[in-house]
């Protein structure tokens, strides 16, 4: 009897010491997932910053992490809502002609200046100053004029409605909010000397070379942990991972899938893939007779393995599209499971009076040709771009298409492919490769290109014409009701996917290496690595 | 020798003059409209014709050079088109990273180039011969930008003796100093074993043997005067052939040099400031020719006789 209380007795003890210990683990991994204040972050990424004027930065990733200094009247969230931040509340008129914005009290620039409604007109009067032709001033093409009613609210009027407005306040370049006296200094200065109302201020900055913010203990919001943080740029995407692995920087961004082994390989550092916003497509020349007809078109779509692009060359870190607005992006429907299917392409393409002739190349029963078709792709502007213009190309060759692939610079691709003469059925160039990122997370910023009326439509590189989609755009644009929106984004969706007005190829995935030491980093879809919510974890 | 110096030094004005127009034809022939890639891909075509306005790049191309060479000769190089500042603060700071690399590895290159093709001449054939040239091969056939990651896996991730990237000490400047040094190194070596081999075989350098003189003295007091002249002119050379390896070097490094950014100017259309590196490069290229002749007209007096 003796025995076994005594059996019980160190039972229970044994019990007790164990949950002490579990007790103290818990508490030891607690520990270790509260936010540390102190330190200083190291990040390389890409993109050389050569200003920091908003309006020119030129690059995602360089206005994102200006963002670290500068605040935008509004924000959006994680699941894509359009959030107050610099600015408390909005509403528009019911002509949707005139947004009112009620503005943050207490906030400052880090000149010390104060952030009120004279400052936010000041900030869009430089933007679409006409005489400094800021090119970013086509980021707020119907805003006609901003006027300050009292010290905390501003309205905005437009020259047409405008529904999504709000959320293109959120965009880094011209929606940056910079002190009014730095404004009057003019460009030059605005170049080096960057003085917003954001969580980190200015510590040293070398053109092209790095970046070193420190934090604004001063902020309005919740306060950063990270004392100080310096962004290096190092283009070279080896160089950048040799970094990381030496732990030189606590983050490399962005990291091309091929170096995923390598960096999940180290104890110390992690692999991030997070879901982007961005959809790599082919625009296909509708100028040109021959790509009129939809079934040519439709059996080009039908020819290509989406699938075996993603695992080849992008290692699995992208999503197969299944429609033209990117899955994250508002009113995104999902339309076409793009499947794979030559033998259809082939059917399609008789059908539209094309056969493959002995030498494999389609033409007609007379003899006739298939027009040569060239391809202008780049590479090195998003993972996997060029490998997937090749890929795309040996599969069109596969079904008959006589197609060349021309590789050039990206810049130079865009410039090339929208110049005037490459707008007609003479055309040279019939297929382009081409990316959209979507910062605004709203299906009408991709959706807008399909609008032949309107001068984006270059960026689409399909000058798609239908009357049909017109009304559509204009509704998504100027209505300010979501469910009318979204209605007119779902149908504008359903009416041209069928018609394979573009290729989608694959929304492709934010991919970079981190340090295990780095916690608590948020990540935007559109190259938003923002890091005063991080920490290190020492 | 100092009038004829001042005469080279006139006689570069007018090759200058002809590298402005040529970097002024090729910058504007190359592809790509730097206005639309400043006024982003979905600017409208009023906003990119501003730009072009504001750039001054709707005038016609003769107003364009002749606006150019007017600020120029006021040592005006214009404003860069992307960030809208001075060309001259845009590449001020990047000349004392990229005359500090070039100097290391220059320097680095031409005495261990001197010294080992001297060395390897003295036993050729021998195993230090074949080392040397195998070396020498490596050097100039290596691709820069494979041997700069390797030494970066190397020197910065395995052993962790230098930092991976950036400037400041000369813990930063070896490997880019290294990389940048491989292939001049290994042309010098190369040509100062076959100029050391020739002079050996001189009737001179026979006598000196004869007397009896130690290999020291027959080797740095009659042999290699009489290589010094042929060795200023190739590394003279291989400075200029080293200002286009550096743009690879100082990419994969980070290193905040001219090279890197004729690179980013290139890439971005930025004409005003591709058109003041380019002109800086072939200055230096000029200057580099004057100074080699004057160290030639200096350690030799037969050319001093010649052009007096």
């Amino acid at each position: 009897m003796r025995g076994r209380r005594q059996a019980l007795r160190t039972a229970r003890s044994f019990v007790l010491v164990l949950a002490m210990l579990s007790v103290l683990g818990l508490a030891a991994v607690t520990w270790s997932q509260t936010p540390k204040a102190g330190g200083q972050a190291n990040v390389a990424f890409s993109v050389r910053l050569e200003t920091l004027n908003p309006p020119l930065i030129n690059t995602s990733l360089g206005a994102r992490i200006g963002q670290h200094m500068f605040d935008t009247l509004t924000t959006i969230d994680e699941s894509g809502r359009v959030r107050p931040l610099l600015a408390e509340r909005w509403s528009t008129s019911p002509d949707g002609l005139v947004w009112t914005f009620t503005l943050l009290r207490g906030v400052q620039f880090h000149d010390g200046a104060p952030f009120n409604a004279q400052a936010v007109v000041a900030n869009f009067n430089h933007v679409l100053d006409p005489k400094l032709k800021y090119g970013r001033a086509g980021e707020y093409p119907v805003l006609k004029r901003t006027e300050a009613v009292d010290e905390h609210t501003v309205r905005f009027h437009l020259s047409e409605p405008w529904g999504p407005f709000p959320a293109y306040l959120t965009r880094p370049f011209a929606g940056a909010q910079v002190s009014p006296a730095a404004i009057a200094k003019g460009p030059e200065f605005l170049a080096r000397n960057p003085v917003g109302t954001g969580p980190y201020k200015l510590e040293k900055f070398v053109p092209g070379q790095e970046l070193v913010v420190v934090r604004n203990d001063a902020y309005w919001g919740k306060k950063p942990y990270l004392d100080r943080i310096r962004f290096v740029t190092i283009p070279e995407a080896g160089a950048r991972e040799a970094a990381l692995q030496a732990g030189d920087v606590h983050l490399a961004v962005p990291l091309p899938p091929q170096f995923e082994r390598t960096v999940s390989g180290n104890p110390n550092l992690v692999w991030r893939a997070d879901r982007g916003s961005r959809l790599v497509y082919v625009g296909i020349n509708m100028f040109r007779p021959e790509l009129q007809d939809a079934r040519v078109r439709q059996a080009m779509d039908l020819a290509i393995d989406r699938d075996a692009i993603i695992a080849n060359f992008l290692r699995g870190f992208a999503r197969k599209p299944r429609s033209y607005v990117q899955s994250i992006a508002f009113g995104f429907t999902p339309v076409s499971d793009y499947p794979f299917d030559q033998g259809r392409a082939a059917a399609l393409l008789k059908e539209a009076g094309w056969t493959k002739g002995r030498d494999g190349v389609l033409e007609r029963a007379n003899g006739e040709k298939f027009p040569s078709i060239v391809f202008r792709a780049f590479q090195g502007r998003v993972i996997g771009d060029f490998q997937a213009a090749q890929a795309v190309t040996g599969y069109l060759q596969e079904v008959g298409f006589p197609v060349v692939l021309r590789q050039l610079e990206h810049n130079v691709h865009f410039a090339e492919a929208t110049k005037p003469e490459n707008k007609t059925p003479q055309a040279t160039s019939q297929l382009s490769l081409a990316s959209i990122g979507n910062s605004v997370m709203d299906g009408s910023h991709t959706l807008k290109l399909f609008d032949f009326r309107r001068p984006i439509a270059d960026a689409a590189f399909s000058w798609y014409h239908d009357k049909d989609v017109w009304p559509l755009v204009d509704t998504m644009l100027q209505q300010s009701d979501p469910e009318t929106r979204l209605e007119a984004i779902r149908a504008a969706q359903k009416l041209m996917a069928p018609k394979s007005v573009w290729l989608p190829l694959y929304e492709v995935d934010q991919t970079a290496g981190m340090s295990k030491a780095l916690r608590g980093l948020r990540v935007g879809p559109d190259e938003g690595y923002w890091l005063w919510g991080a920490w290190l974890d020492r | 020798m100092l009038p004829l110096l001042l005469r080279r030094t006139a006689e570069a004005v007018p090759t200058l003059l002809l590298v402005t127009l040529t970097i002024f034809v090729v910058v504007h022939v190359i592809p790509g409209d730097p206005a639309v890639m400043l006024a982003g891909e979905q600017a409208r075509e009023e906003d990119i014709a501003g730009v072009r306005r504001h750039l001054g790049l709707d005038q016609p191309y003769h107003v364009q050079y002749l606006r150019y060479l007017g600020r120029l000769a006021h040592g005006d190089l214009g404003y860069s088109f992307t960030t809208r500042t001075a060309v001259t603060d845009v590449i001020a700071p990047r000349v004392w990273p990229s005359v500090q690399l070039a100097l290391a590895a220059m320097l680095g290159a031409s005495v261990l180039g001197l010294g080992l093709g001297i060395l390897a001449a003295l036993r050729p054939h021998g195993w230090f011969d074949t080392v040397v040239s195998l070396f020498s091969l490596l050097g100039v056939t290596v691709p820069t930008f494979w041997l700069g990651l390797m030494l970066m896996w190397l020197l910065a991730v395995h052993w962790q003796l230098v930092p991976s990237f950036g400037a400041g000490t000369w813990k930063h400047l070896l490997m880019p100093a290294v990389t940048l040094a491989a292939a001049p190194l290994g042309i010098i070596a190369r040509l100062t074993r076959s100029e050391m081999l020739e002079v050996l075989q001189q009737d001179f350098i026979r006598t000196a043997w004869a007397k009896g003189l130690a290999l020291r003295i027959v080797v740095l007091k009659h042999a290699l005067r009489n290589m010094v002249l042929p060795a200023v002119n190739f590394v003279g050379m291989q400075v200029g052939i080293a200002l286009g390896y550096a743009v690879v070097t100082e990419t994969v490094f980070s290193w905040p040099g001219l090279g890197r950014l004729l690179i980013d100017a290139v890439t971005v259309r930025d004409y005003p400031t591709v058109q003041g590196l380019i002109l800086l490069f072939a200055a230096v290229f000029i200057g580099l020719n004057v100074l080699v002749d004057g160290v030639a007209m200096w350690v030799d007096p037969r050319i001093r006789r010649a052009t007096a």
